[in-house]
């Protein structure tokens, strides 16, 4: 099995949805690749973190008070219920507006100050050291080197293994960065 | 009735406003130096600035944003170290150099390790010279007041391709010292790419001098850095390229267009020798973006392959990142792979037995428009 075809499966691999084939040939490959053992290790550390995350109680007084508003409201007569008028157009957009509300509430801890090990620092690198070590101006995009940075920097060690494409190499020529022997 | 009072108010707040219109921009404009002057101390900057500092890295990407953090501290003219303070799964990790060599403070497999060294100082200041003359050819660069930065006044500089198709970039600068505070990266579309900014940031720091003593320094003081693979055939300090002397030394009937594209220079040509890789590499510049043209002779993958690939045996054919996407058109009548990676375009074709390469953040069409002149030419 290849390093991105176990990263592809990982996240399913730790959830335990996997067929017991594709089961048994991620565990020959985790008990073989260290990088990919690692990688596992840390998506299960992150799931065990969010999953150890405290949820606040509910005061049971809350439901109790809730539900006896209910009641008050369902035993006044019907027609001198107050009726809250509102044309149907408005109800979408408001529901568009609470579900984006919630969904900030509920997400915006996962996906902001997302990150992942390893592609930074050629970022931060390529970004400050081509101030004074490139041929340019200014640092060029960074991004790029964000993607350049999934790999490790090509060594003849690294290049022999699977997951480095003559690709790959040449990105971060473009951006600066030689192979080296890596000693 | 009219009252007397506020009219004789409105007409002070009047000229008030009217003084202060008139009066601002000039102030303004005596205060802020021309963008060749600002970029002047940048370069100084760089010889001259010793400095440690607190920087932050955003990342705008889809789904959330990349952040980081990193103690950086340099001592000019040629050492810089970078330490990661957060994310905690980083910290500790970084890059360091000196003038000998740079190196990985400490990898993902937990080992320090020399990265390529850093090309030679001389050539650096002439080409970046030459590209801060390009740069202000090809982009509109305004100075404006920047405000404060980690509590630095600075400078702003604003960079706007003339150009469509083309980065763009904000730029706050020390008013003082000339070092970069803070940027923004805007790409071809004009959307934010990337942040940087410093939080903190002290000019008079005590530095430990073995904060730059690489790994390799330790074991071997004298030992010189190894760069592999890289061969140098030309550089633009050495005036018009010999086409034939270069093709002869590349081993390779290197296609040169006619004009190189609208805007940009040829800053150098290398060959790339590793493992069984061997590419030519012509690099251009407008001063601030950068094209790179690889080409590589298509026998060694065979006729008729798609070449992109792992060396060796097993060459796929989909695109080496995750989030890539790939489509093939024509260009000129030869089939041509567009791989984008954010903004990215990287162009890969087979022509007269030369397989090329062509990467860069320029717009798509612009980037066709060059990969069009590689193939014209011997058309």
């Amino acid at each position: 099995m290849r390093c991105s075809n176990f990263r592809k499966d990982l996240s399913a691999f730790l959830d335990d949805e996997l067929d017991s084939r594709k089961r048994k040939q991620m565990e020959l490959h985790i008990s073989e690749c260290a990088e990919c053992r690692r990688e596992a290790e840390k998506l299960q550390e992150m799931i065990g973190i969010i999953g150890a995350m405290e949820r606040p109680e509910i005061p049971a007084q809350l439901w109790e008070g809730t539900r006896r508003r209910i009641e008050a409201v369902s035993e006044l007569p019907t027609a001198k219920a107050p009726v809250l008028r509102m044309p149907r157009w408005v109800f979408a957009p408001a529901a568009a507006v609470v579900f984006a509300l919630l969904l900030y509430l509920l997400g915006g801890q996962l996906f902001f100050h997302k990150y992942e090990t390893g592609r930074i620092p050629i970022a931060v690198y390529v970004q400050e050291h081509a101030l004074s070590y490139s041929e340019q101006v200014l640092p060029s995009n960074p991004l790029s080197e964000l993607a350049i940075a999934q790999t490790e920097p090509v060594t003849e060690e690294t290049l022999s293994d699977q997951g480095t494409s003559e690709l790959d190499v040449l990105v971060e020529v473009h951006y600066g960065i030689y192979p080296t022997n890596g000693s | 009735m009219v009252s007397i009072q506020p009219m004789v108010h409105r007409k002070w707040l009047f000229l008030l406003t009217v003084m202060l219109l008139l009066f601002l921009p000039m102030r303004v404009g005596a205060e802020v130096p021309e963008a060749e002057e600002l970029f002047q101390k940048l370069l100084e900057s760089f010889q001259t600035v010793d400095f440690e500092g607190k920087l932050t890295l955003i990342s705008p990407i889809p789904g959330g944003d990349t952040m980081c953090e990193a103690l950086v501290i340099r001592k000019a003219p040629d050492k810089q170290r970078i330490e990661f303070t957060w994310p905690p799964e980083i910290r500790g990790t970084g890059m360091a150099l000196n003038g000998k060599g740079r190196w990985h403070i400490r990898d993902r497999r937990d080992r320090e390790r020399r990265l390529s060294p850093p090309p030679p100082r001389a050539m650096d200041e002439f080409l970046l010279l030459k590209n801060v003359q390009l740069l202000l050819q090809n982009y509109d660069v305004q100075v404006l007041d920047g405000g404060h930065v980690a509590g630095r006044s600075t400078y702003l500089l604003e960079i706007r391709p003339k150009a469509t198709g083309r980065p763009s970039r904000k730029v706050w600068i020390d008013a003082e010292m000339g070092v970069i505070l803070k940027m923004e990266h805007y790409n071809s579309q004009k959307r934010l790419e990337q942040l940087f900014a410093y939080s903190e940031i002290n000019f008079k720091p005590e530095i430990d001098e073995a904060d730059f003593r690489s790994p390799q320094e330790i074991q071997d003081r004298e030992r010189p850095p190894k760069e592999r693979g890289r061969e140098e055939l030309w550089n633009y300090n050495q005036g018009e390229p010999d086409v034939e002397r270069i093709r002869k030394e590349a081993q390779l009937d290197i296609i040169f267009p006619d004009q190189a594209p609208a805007g940009f220079i040829l800053q150098s040509i290398d060959v790339l020798k590793f493992g069984k890789l061997k590419n030519v590499h012509l690099k251009y510049t407008d001063g601030l973006a950068v094209l790179s043209v690889f080409q590589s002779s298509s026998d060694r993958r065979g006729p008729g392959r798609i070449p992109e690939g792992r060396p060796g045996a097993g060459r796929g054919d989909k695109p080496p990142w995750r989030g890539s996407s790939a489509e093939k058109i024509s260009i000129d009548g030869i089939e041509c792979e567009i791989i984008s990676r954010g903004p990215m375009f990287i162009f890969r074709w087979n022509y007269r037995g030369i397989y090329f390469t062509l990467m860069g953040e320029l717009g798509r069409e612009e980037m066709a428009e060059i990969a069009s002149s590689f193939v014209r030419k011997e058309g």
